[in-house]
């Protein structure tokens, strides 16, 4: 399971990180048998209603009446239209049995005022619609604008955690080159594996990688020293992006690192040319 | 006392209750703007903060789940994840130039009757708990928690090793779990 950088209180929707009270937990708590009653699960919960607890401690500074009406009325709108009046009633209720002219002239006169006002109304309802309708765009808007907020978020959380990878102390770089032996030759593809001190965490970065042709894969390989591989996983690469591969684990022995062209899917050994290879560890700090 | 429950009104929200907004707004703006305040201490930014909050309350009750957290719990979590995005996004000059521009003094009304009593006795009793923290412990949970600084960073900044910041961090929290029982058991 990948490390989050997080501090514990930025988790999704306004909860508690539930991956690091797991894994601050293990430490101070024997995981205990109890099937009905998870006791992480309901520390966790406890533990978010301390953080929502927190707060409390603050004076409160409740926004004036004005703030409160500007933050509100941005919010809901105006309020909701009240009942509309029933303006078919107007002139309806006590009609005339008999057709006088003067009443007809009335009724002529009436029904073009409520064919105007109809259509005022109709005017009205397209207005309202058109509103609703943007008022759902925007609406769609933000959500996606929050789902790419939470993407962006989870990017720099990887991103801190191959920094803090890179530069921590005791370690190890690879650099992975074309060997020359290859006939997938791709001279400007360079490929930097860093392995931290406990020879499990792993980053590995490759540039100038073209895009594979249809129906072929990426496959990263570890090597032993008796000559066996094992795989670390497929990729592919869109046009002049750079490949960036981690993991929490590393075959132990490892002794060198590949990557070939591979069947879509990939394969059980290694098969397909080479496009990068490197056997040289160094520690850089 | 209240005489509805936060999850009713969450759930009239979700039908788009203006009314159970407006009185959600005004049993949480007071604390929700004092936390945005507490971590960008800017007026201004608390406000849009609290807009943005409810907002998003407003957009997304139905979206709410008592089986998480409670009401209030979920609204300050969203209200201080905001602040956070907002305190890591902005940057230095932009930061001096709106405290120039905005930090005039703001009119504050305070709730009044029974629930600003209830208020100040919930306040009294995390002001004694904080209290009853040790300084480090409590030191760590408020970068954490208003600073917004990752374990990582707190660690740097305290020249602490990161096992010990996040031992503190979570010794903190379960000390104040037992000392807020009677609260957190209230919000369940």
């Amino acid at each position: 399971m990948k490390r989050h950088e997080d501090n514990g209180f930025d988790g999704v929707e306004g909860r508690l990180s539930v991956e690091l009270i797991e894994r601050l937990n293990e430490p101070l708590y024997p995981i205990a048998a109890v099937p009905d009653e998870p006791p992480v699960g309901n520390l966790v919960r406890e533990l978010t209603e301390v953080a929502g607890l927190l707060p409390y401690e603050l004076e409160a500074l409740p926004p004036d009446a004005a703030a409160r009406e500007r933050i509100l009325r941005s919010i809901v709108g105006s309020g909701t239209a009240g009942p509309v009046s029933d303006r078919t009633g107007v002139g309806g209720g006590d009609r005339s049995r008999v057709a006088h002219p003067w009443s007809l002239r009335l009724v002529a006169a009436l029904a073009l005022v409520l064919v105007g006002m109809s259509g005022w109304q109709y005017a009205d309802r397209q207005r309202q619609e058109r509103a609703i309708e943007q008022l759902a765009a925007r609406l769609s808007d933000i959500d996606r604008d929050e789902v790419e907020v939470g993407e962006m978020r989870q990017q720099l959380q990887r991103a801190r955690e191959n920094l803090a990878l890179v530069s921590s102390r005791g370690v190890q770089v690879c650099s992975l080159h074309s060997d020359g032996t290859v006939t997938e030759t791709q001279p400007a593809t360079h490929g930097m594996l860093f392995v931290a001190s406990d020879l499990q965490r792993w980053y590995l970065t490759v540039e100038g990688l073209a895009p594979c042709p249809q129906g072929r894969q990426y496959q990263l390989w570890f090597h032993f020293a008796d000559g066996g591989a094992v795989s670390g996983g497929v990729f592919e690469v869109g046009p002049g992006k750079q490949v960036e591969l981690t993991s929490d684990s590393m075959p132990r022995g490892s002794v060198a690192v590949s990557i070939t062209m591979e069947p879509a899917g990939g394969s059980a050994s290694p098969s397909g040319p080479s496009v990068l290879f490197g056997d040289q560890m160094v520690q850089i700090l | 006392m209240k005489t509805v429950d936060d999850k009713v009104l969450i759930r009239a929200i979700a039908d788009r209750d203006a009314g159970a907004l407006a009185e959600l707004f005004d049993r949480y703006a007071g604390l929700l703007q004092s936390l945005s305040h507490k971590i960008l201490d800017d007026f201004g930014d608390a406000e849009e903060i609290l807009q943005e909050t409810f907002l998003q309350v407003w957009n997304q009750a139905g979206r709410y789940d008592p089986g998480k957290s409670s009401v209030s719990t979920w609204l300050v979590l969203i209200a201080r994840s905001r602040s956070i995005d907002r305190l890591r996004s902005r940057r230095v000059k932009l930061r001096t130039a709106k405290a120039a521009h905005r930090e005039s003094p703001v009119t504050h009304t305070s709730p009044v009757g029974t629930r600003n009593v209830l208020l100040q006795e919930r306040r009294k009793r995390l002001s004694e708990a904080m209290a009853g923290l040790p300084a480090e412990q409590r030191e760590v949970l408020e970068l954490a928690f208003y600073g917004g600084l990752t374990q990582s960073d707190i660690a740097e900044r305290t020249k602490t090793p990161l096992g010990t910041v996040k031992t503190r961090t979570l010794l903190a929290m379960k000390k104040l779990r037992i000392a807020l029982q009677d609260d957190i058991e209230e919000l369940l």
